[in-house]
């Protein structure tokens, strides 16, 4: 695909980077962005991000991994699909995000902005790995403990007032679907593995 | 009496409570049999997605291969109460149906566990099925109560309405505002109804939360709404959970209720407020009760 240079950036093309891109799902229709900036227009977090929507579809187009992978843009989607259902394109902008949040986390791109996400996806995912099921409780308390953010004080009050109306399982019920799971998790992942 | 195959989803346990209560409380008298899925596990949510999106859809298909497996014609509606379930199964279906090599990967995985997924199962909103499947007739004849000075604001949220779906438009849906009129409440113009309720960003991202946040109770306090209705345990839990920092953002007070929809049934058939749990919320909602005649 032809690089589009929207400016003098020092980042090389990265063109695997690129190829793995448009082999996800729905990936080769980036080719098809006319940068008219609809996604970077609806998007409720645009104003936090160091780059638009429109402009990491434009710097994925061009295969600026480093660039792309060490924005914070991909941590501050917060997956609400608005930009997607507005893409005049059809461009499934959300699942970009997705995959470039895999990618920045499977080869540790590490932008501060993503800390706390990124530990939230790790804890969410060995939660539901070691339970089956999701347990708020010991997620938020994992989560708090990884992070060491003492903001946490800042959500006692709202702790207490869950465990005071029963709302907050101290006991995580254990789902007998977890072996299912657990099998299903490590085939998976073998599979990955044998991907190009 | 219709009977759906129910994935209740994590939240329903634990953190969204009330609303299990009010779904118990509603939904037989309204003809919808809720069987739930057995054994079911969690359905991986965004944050799985952000890990590697095979292995999300294994995950959430564990629960639509069971769900097939277990329905008597062999094909099943399946009914989530929280939009985050609800989008995550219903992408499986439609991800799954139009990429050939995903439905292969996703069924290896499932071998795994001796199970597989035929594609037969449509993924439904609880929202939805009372909304549609309802009829007109039945529901009238269980409202005992009168809701007309009652100013409700819809909030639908972003995962029901999208990706695009049958339910409703994307982005101005109507179906959830004439839902509440049918029960009796007056609805508010909410202009904000399918933005985003910040998500997870209550924990990764505070700040953030608390200016999305409150621009959408903002919204429902300056159109003067005695409550904001969700249908969703996500959206529930930040808008109630929130407002002391959202206001400290925008330098306002808020103090608006938040309802599940399912509340609000209850409350037009007359149901108790405490058998619904509403008292279980953070912010009261005794005002808004005192209207109700
Ligand atoms: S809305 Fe679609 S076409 Fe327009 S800039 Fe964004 S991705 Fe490109
Ligand atoms: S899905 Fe992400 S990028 Fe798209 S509008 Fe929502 S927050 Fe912005």
């Amino acid at each position: 695909m032809a690089d589009i240079r929207i400016g003098l950036w020092l980042d090389q093309p990265d063109s695997h980077f690129l190829d793995e891109i448009l082999a996800m799902p729905g990936g080769e229709a980036a080719a098809a962005c006319i940068q008219c900036g609809t996604c970077s227009g609806a998007c409720p977090t645009v104003r936090f991000m160091d780059s638009s929507p429109r402009e990491i579809m434009a710097f994925v187009r061009a295969g600026y991994r480093d660039r792309v992978l060490n924005s914070n843009t991909i941590w501050m989607c917060a997956s609400c699909y608005s930009c997607y259902v507005r893409c005049p394109k059809e461009i499934k902008i959300t699942d970009f995000m997705y995959k470039l949040k895999q990618i920045a986390m499977r080869e540790g791109y590490k932008n501060p902005d993503a800390k706390r996400a990124r530990i939230l996806s790790k804890e969410f995912a060995d939660n539901v790995k070691s339970l089956g099921r999701n347990n708020e409780m010991w997620l938020l308390l994992k989560y708090f403990l990884s992070t060491g953010i003492f903001s946490a004080l800042k959500y006692t009050g709202m702790g207490l007032s869950l465990l005071r109306t029963g709302r907050l399982e101290i006991f995580p019920k254990k789902s007998k679907s977890v072996s299912d799971v657990r099998k299903i998790i490590a085939k998976s992942r073998e599979e990955a593995a044998m991907r190009p | 009496m219709t009977r759906y195959t129910y994935y209740p989803g994590c939240s329903l346990g634990a953190t969204a409570k009330p609303y299990a209560a009010s779904i118990a409380a509603t939904a037989l008298p309204l003809g919808i049999e809720l069987r739930e899925i057995e054994d079911w596990n969690c359905c991986g949510a965004t944050a799985y997605m952000s890990y590697d999106h095979v292995e999300a859809f294994s995950i959430a298909s564990r629960n639509l291969a069971i769900a097939e497996k277990t329905a008597e014609d062999g094909g099943a509606q399946v009914v989530a109460p929280c939009s985050a379930c609800f989008a995550v199964l219903n992408n499986a279906v439609h991800y799954m149906a139009e990429d050939p090599k995903l439905f292969d990967r996703v069924n290896d995985a499932l071998s795994a566990a001796g199970l597989r997924y035929e594609g037969n199962v449509k993924v439904r909103h609880l929202l939805d099925v009372y909304i549609n499947d309802v009829p007109e007739e039945l529901l009238k004849s269980k409202i005992t109560k009168n809701l007309e000075m009652v100013r409700l604001a819809p909030y639908y949220g972003c995962q029901i309405v999208r990706p695009k779906n049958e339910f409703d438009h994307y982005d101005m849906p109507t179906k959830f505002d004439d839902y509440l009129e049918l029960l009796g409440a007056q609805v508010v113009y909410y202009p904000v109804k399918t933005k985003c309720c910040a998500g997870t960003f209550i924990t990764t991202q505070p700040e953030i939360a608390a200016r999305m946040i409150g621009l959408l109770l903002k919204s429902a306090k300056d159109r003067g709404a005695d409550a904001v209705v969700t249908c969703c345990p996500l959206c529930q839990f930040n808008l109630d959970n929130f407002q002391k920092e959202a206001g400290e953002y925008w330098n306002q007070e808020f103090n608006i209720p938040i309802l599940y929809f399912t509340q609000v049934v209850g409350l037009a058939m007359g149901i108790p407020p405490g058998d619904l749990e509403i008292d279980d919320h953070r912010v009261s909602a005794d005002a808004l009760l005192a209207k109700i005649v």
